[in-house]
């Protein structure tokens, strides 16, 4: 029970980033002058990086210690999701990022092309807490 | 992509090796190693044909990351599953956190090769 209920904490902490990040924050970037996405872009990427980095990190490794010491269809599944977000946001979202750093006058279109990626990342973590939230609901129910 | 012909239809010629790599918790065994060998075959296919070679890079991708249970389960269960793959375990987390990783990098940069005519 209580490795669902840290896997609950950082699923929602996750969860609500994302879709700040995707309702508000990549939004406002949109309407930000060039002068102005490269003073703060910089910034905005270290400091949610503070944020979501340790949480993906130990999302990653929490589920897959699970692994070793519970598996189950649920972390196996996790596991692959988790993954997946990884891939997600290493492989297309931070060189997007880094193309902001050095484009700023195509920021507009950079941020509508993270928007439409990181679309897939808000799929993944919200599959990702309806599952636990199921699988929590299961353990109380049963 | 021969690699992966080869090591799809080895999922039906030799089930019982990949069977025994299959995590318990998994309740069809062989339908899940049979999913993994027809994806394989399916992926070399893809990566024959250029239209269908980033959709083959893709699927390859997909399997890599669908493995890394079982390759988890694998160090778990002490790297030894009897009729089928016994390694020192050091080999075993060698595979999960250098070769599987090469593995998936190795299939992402390669998403948009051409053959040169």
């Amino acid at each position: 029970m209580v490795d669902l209920c840290i896997r609950l904490f950082v699923d929602t902490a996750l969860l609500m980033l994302i879709w700040m990040t995707q309702l508000i924050v990549y939004p406002s970037f949109t309407y930000l002058k060039s002068d102005a996405v490269s003073k703060w872009h910089p910034l905005y990427t270290k400091r949610i990086s503070v944020l979501v980095a340790p949480l993906m990190l130990f999302q990653l490794f929490y589920v897959a210690f699970q692994l070793f010491v519970a598996p189950s269809y649920y972390q196996a599944g996790s596991l692959f999701i988790v993954v997946l977000t990884f891939l997600i946001t290493f492989v297309k979202a931070v060189p997007k990022h880094a193309a902001v750093e050095t484009n700023p006058n195509q920021a507009k279109s950079i941020f509508q092309q993270l928007v439409a990626i990181n679309w897939q990342r808000t799929f993944l973590y919200s599959a990702l807490f309806v599952w636990t939230v199921f699988e929590l609901y299961l353990k109380l129910t049963s | 992509m021969v690699f992966y012909a080869f090591a799809g239809l080895n999922h039906f010629l030799m089930p019982d090796f990949y069977l025994g790599l299959i995590p318990d918790y998994f309740d069809s065994k062989p339908t899940y190693n049979a999913l993994a060998g027809v994806g394989e075959i399916l992926v070399a296919i893809g990566l024959y044909y250029p239209l269908s070679r980033k959709a083959g890079v893709y699927g390859i991708l997909f399997l890599l990351l669908a493995f890394i249970p079982a390759h988890i389960d694998f160090i778990r269960v002490g790297a030894c599953v009897t009729d089928s793959l016994c390694v020192p375990e050091w080999v075993a987390w060698v595979r999960l956190i250098l070769i599987h990783p090469f593995l998936i990098w190795w299939a992402w940069i390669y998403r948009n090769y051409r053959i040169k005519d």
